[in-house]
C-alpha cells in the first residue's frame, strides 16, 4: 500500500511536471526518466532486449522523438511525411536524422549520380524506423567503432546518471539530479544538495559501449526553445571550454569514435584550439561574400558556431538563447576556440558529411538564389554537379530556412566566415 | 401469501431496477478482436510504415498517403488506384473526401519556408483530378500564422487541425472562417508549452464531436462542436488500459472509445463509460501484432485499420462488440 502511495506522488509529480511545467525539460528531466517510457515491464514483445519497447535501442528513443511535425523534441521526421521535394521538418542544432533518408539523385553527361543519404548524418540504427547500418562506413571515420552497432546510447547515456554538482565536478553518483543541466535558467543550475544532468545526456567519463570509452562530457547550454526555423532569429547553443573535473573538450568527446580525425598529431583540419586574432577578426567582420564590414557585436553565425573559451555554465547560459538579442549575436575572441561542431552537426544535416553548409560547390547562392535544379541562372552543363538534385526550395531548407538575402549574390562557401578568402 | 398495494411497488420498483442492473455484469461491454489482413496490391502486403489514413465509409474505401502519393482501397484492402504524382496538387499532407465522393487534399508548398508554408484545399474528382483549390481566409488575430496538418469534413464544413499549435479552424466549402478551437486553452496548455505539449491522435466522431490524445498528459481528450470539454480519460502506466505514450484516437460504432498505446504496440478499447474493455495487437512477428501503432480509423462492418511501422503496413482488424447494450450479440 505504501508502495502503491509512492508511485502515485511519483506519477503525479510526473503529471504535474509534465503538464504543468516547462515541458521541454519533461520526460527526462536532466537524468533517468520514467522506466515505463522505455521498458516493458509484462507486455509481451518480440525479440528486442531489455524490454525495451522499441525493436532496438534507437527505436525506443524515437518511439517519441520521430514525429511528422515539427517539435522541440523530435529529432527525426516521420518517413511518410516526406515525399520528393519535402525535407525534413525539424530544425534543431543537432539537426534531423531524416536527412538519412533523403538520397538526391542528378544526372550528369547521360550518367546518373547518387548522393546516398547516408552520407548525411550518423546512421542510427533503429529498425523499427528505417533506419539501417552505414552502408559506406564500416567503422566511425577515423577510429574503430562498429557502425553496425552506432545507436543513440552510443553517444548518450540513456539513464542520464552524468551529473554536474555544484562543485562543478561531473560524477556518476552523488546529489540527486533535480533537472536538466542543458537549458539556462537558474532552476537548471545545481545547488549545495542537488545535481543537474549533463548537456544533452552525454556520455561522460568511464561511459563504455562496444569497444570505445568516454573520458568526460564538453560543456554547454542551450535555450530550452531550440528547435525552429532560422528564418528570423537563430537558435545559438553556447558551446563551452572546460576540461577539468570530469570535462573534455567538444574536440576530445568527439574523438572518442573519431580519433584520427583530432588535430592533436594529425595532419587535418584545427579543433580545441584557439581561433586567435587573425581567425577572429575574420569572424567577426565577415557579413558575406564581398562585405567584410561587420562587427563583434553582432557577428555570431550558427552555420558557424565556435566554443567560447570558458567553463562557466552561467557565463555560457547568457550566450545561449533563440530570441535574436542583441547578446546572443556576439562573435568570439581570439581565445575562443574552433571544434567539431564549427562545421558539423551532430545528428544529420542537409549537406554531405553532415556539415553545416554545403562545400560540394564554391558558391552556396548563385544569381540571388540558392543553389537549385530550378534556378534560372543555373544552365550550365555542370549544373547538375552544382545543385546536386535539389531544388532551390530544399536547399534552403537544408539552411534553415535563411532568407538567400542574407547572403551574397554569389555567396561563396562559409568557410570564408572564418577564412574571409572571398 | 402477502399482497403489495400499488403505492408500496412504485416505492419498490427503482430499486428493484438497480439491484437489477448491478446483478448482471454482463452488461459491461465485452469486445472481440481479431485480424483479418493487411491492405495489398497484386504483389502483396504493401509494406508501409507510419502513413496518414482516411477511410470513406459511404463508398467503403480506405485511402492511405505516404510521402505524397495516395493510394485508394477498397472493402477487400485491395489497391484500386493511385495519385498525387501532379505537381499541382502540391505535398500533400491529409486527405478528406465530401459526401458526394469528391476529394479534398491538404496541399502545401514548401518553396518559400521563410514566409511560412503556403497551403490550400486541392479539390479533385474521385480520380485525384484537380478541379479547382481553395484559400483559406478571415483568420481571427487568435489564428494568425495558423498553418493545419490535418483535415476532416465535418457536416459539410472543413475542420482543419494544427496539431503542434493545438489549435483548430472550421470553414465553409469556400475556405471562409466559421469557428475556431483553441484545445490548449481548453486543456490548459500555454503557449509557450505548445510545441513540446502537441496533439498525437486527432480524429472526428460522428455526432461531430472531436477525440485528441496528448501523449505528455497521458490523456484522451473529447470536445464538443461548441468548443466544450465532455471529457478527459486516462492514466499513465504500462499495466493494461494504461497511458504510455498514446497517439491515435477513434470512437467505434458501438460507442467504444479506440486508443493506441505506442509503447506496448496495442490498441486499448474503453466502452462507452470510459472503463477498459480489452487491447490487442503487442509487438511481435506474427499478422496480428503490431509494431508501434500510431494511427487507428474505423471502417464499415466493424473494420479497423492500424498503421504501424517496420514496414508492417497497414493491418484491418474486425471489431466486434457483445453482451452489451445495443451491441451485436
Amino acid at each position: 500500500m505504501k508502495a502503491a502511495k509512492i508511485t502515485l506522488i511519483v506519477l503525479s509529480a510526473a503529471l504535474f511536471a509534465v503538464g504543468m511545467g516547462t515541458t521541454a525539460y519533461a520526460f527526462h528531466s536532466g537524468g533517468v526518466a520514467e522506466c515505463e517510457g522505455c521498458h516493458s515491464m509484462h507486455s509481451p514483445k518480440a525479440g528486442g532486449s531489455f524490454l525495451l519497447v522499441g525493436g532496438d535501442q534507437s527505436s525506443t528513443c524515437l518511439t517519441c522523438h520521430d514525429g511528422p511535425t515539427l517539435s522541440s523534441y523530435h529529432i527525426s521526421t516521420t518517413a511518410s511525411a516526406m515525399g520528393d521535394g519535402v525535407s525534413p521538418v525539424n530544425r534543431t542544432p543537432g539537426g534531423d536524422f531524416g536527412w538519412l533518408r533523403k538520397t538526391y539523385t542528378y544526372t550528369y553527361q547521360g550518367t546518373t549520380n547518387t548522393e546516398d543519404g547516408a552520407i548525411h548524418g550518423h546512421n542510427i540504427i533503429a529498425g523499427d524506423f528505417g533506419y539501417v547500418v552505414d552502408p559506406i562506413n564500416a567503422a566511425a571515420p577515423g577510429g574503430t567503432f562498429p557502425s553496425a552497432q552506432l545507436a543513440c546510447n552510443s553517444c548518450h547515456d540513456p539513464h542520464g546518471q552524468y551529473r554536474r554538482l555544484q562543485s562543478g565536478t561531473i560524477a556518476k553518483t552523488g546529489a540527486p539530479i533535480k533537472a536538466s543541466g542543458s537549458y539556462n535558467g537558474t532552476s537548471n543550475e545545481p545547488t549545495a544538495t542537488e545535481a543537474v544532468g549533463v548537456y544533452r545526456l552525454l556520455a561522460g567519463a568511464g561511459y563504455t559501449k562496444d569497444g570505445i570509452t568516454f573520458n568526460g562530457v564538453p560543456a554547454a547550454k542551450a535555450p530550452s526553445s531550440y528547435n525552429q526555423t532560422e528564418a528570423d532569429n537563430q537558435v545559438r547553443v553556447a558551446y563551452g571550454v572546460a576540461t577539468a573535473s570530469g570535462h573534455v573538450t567538444w574536440g576530445q568527446w568527439c574523438a572518442t569514435c573519431h580519433g584520427a580525425m583530432h588535430s592533436s598529431g594529425n595532419y587535418v583540419h584545427p579543433v580545441d584550439e584557439s581561433l586567435g586574432s587573425t581567425i577572429a577578426a575574420n569572424y567577426n567582420s565577415y557579413v558575406k561574400s564581398g562585405d567584410l564590414t561587420g562587427t563583434s557585436a553582432t557577428a555570431f553565425s550558427s552555420l558557424a558556431p565556435f566554443a567560447t573559451n570558458s567553463g562557466d555554465y552561467t557565463a555560457l547560459a547568457a550566450l545561449a538563447g533563440n530570441n535574436g538579442s542583441s547578446a546572443l549575436k556576439a562573435g568570439p575572441g581570439s581565445t575562443d576556440q574552433v571544434m567539431c561542431l564549427s562545421c558539423h552537426r551532430a545528428h544529420a544535416s542537409g549537406v554531405a558529411e553532415m556539415l553545416r553548409y554545403d562545400n560540394g560547390y564554391e558558391f552556396m547562392t548563385v544569381a540571388s538564389n540558392y543553389l537549385g535544379s530550378d534556378n534560372p541562372a543555373m544552365t550550365s552543363s555542370r549544373a547538375p554537379l552544382q545543385h546536386r538534385g535539389r531544388t532551390m526550395a530544399e536547399w534552403k531548407t537544408a539552411y534553415y530556412d535563411r532568407p538567400v538575402t542574407q547572403f551574397a549574390t554569389y555567396q561563396r562557401v562559409f568557410c570564408n566566415k572564418c577564412h574571409a578568402k572571398d | 401469501m402477502r399482497s403489495y398495494n400499488k403505492k408500496q411497488a412504485i416505492r419498490i420498483l427503482p430499486a428493484f431496477f438497480l439491484l437489477l442492473v448491478c446483478s448482471f455484469p454482463a452488461f459491461a461491454t465485452n469486445v472481440k478482436s481479431a485480424y483479418l489482413y493487411n491492405l495489398s496490391n497484386f504483389s502483396g502486403k504493401i509494406p508501409y510504415s507510419d502513413v496518414r489514413l482516411h477511410v470513406d465509409r459511404a463508398r467503403d474505401e480506405v485511402y492511405v498517403l505516404d510521402r505524397g502519393i495516395v493510394k485508394v482501397f477498397n472493402e477487400t484492402g485491395m489497391e484500386v488506384f493511385w495519385f498525387g504524382d501532379n505537381r499541382a496538387l502540391g505535398t500533400i499532407y491529409d486527405i478528406a473526401v465530401d459526401e458526394k465522393g469528391d476529394l479534398l487534399l491538404l496541399s502545401f508548398d514548401f518553396s518559400h519556408p521563410a514566409d511560412g508554408p503556403d497551403y490550400w484545399i486541392s479539390k479533385c474528382n474521385y480520380r485525384g483530378d484537380l478541379k479547382g483549390t481553395v484559400r483559406i481566409g478571415g483568420l481571427p488575430g487568435d489564428f494568425y500564422g495558423f498553418c493545419p496538418n490535418r483535415m476532416f469534413m465535418r457536416g459539410g464544413e472543413l475542420l482543419l487541425v494544427s496539431t503542434s499549435r493545438m489549435q483548430a479552424i472550421v470553414t465553409d466549402r469556400n475556405g471562409k472562417f466559421q469557428k475556431g478551437y483553441d484545445f490548449g486553452r481548453i486543456v490548459d496548455v500555454p503557449e509557450k508549452d505548445r510545441l513540446t505539449t502537441e496533439i498525437f491522435g486527432f480524429s472526428v466522431d460522428r455526432s461531430g464531436n472531436m477525440l485528441f490524445t496528448v501523449a505528455v498528459h497521458f490523456k484522451a481528450y473529447v470536445v464538443s462542436p461548441e468548443g466544450k470539454l465532455i471529457v478527459s480519460f486516462g492514466k499513465s502506466g504500462s499495466a493494461p488500459g494504461m497511458f504510455g505514450v498514446i497517439s491515435g484516437i477513434a470512437v467505434d460504432d458501438e460507442g467504444n472509445y479506440l486508443v493506441v498505446e505506442r509503447l506496448r504496440s496495442v490498441v486499448m478499447v474503453f466502452d462507452r463509460e470510459f472503463r477498459f474493455v480489452q487491447e490487442f495487437g503487442y509487438r511481435g512477428e506474427k499478422p496480428w501484432n503490431l509494431i508501434r501503432p500510431n494511427e487507428v480509423a474505423v471502417g464499415n462492418s466493424g473494420k479497423l485499420y492500424v498503421t504501424q511501422l517496420r514496414n508492417r503496413g497497414v493491418s484491418v482488424f474486425s471489431l466486434s462488440s457483445y453482451g452489451t447494450e445495443g451491441g451485436r450479440q
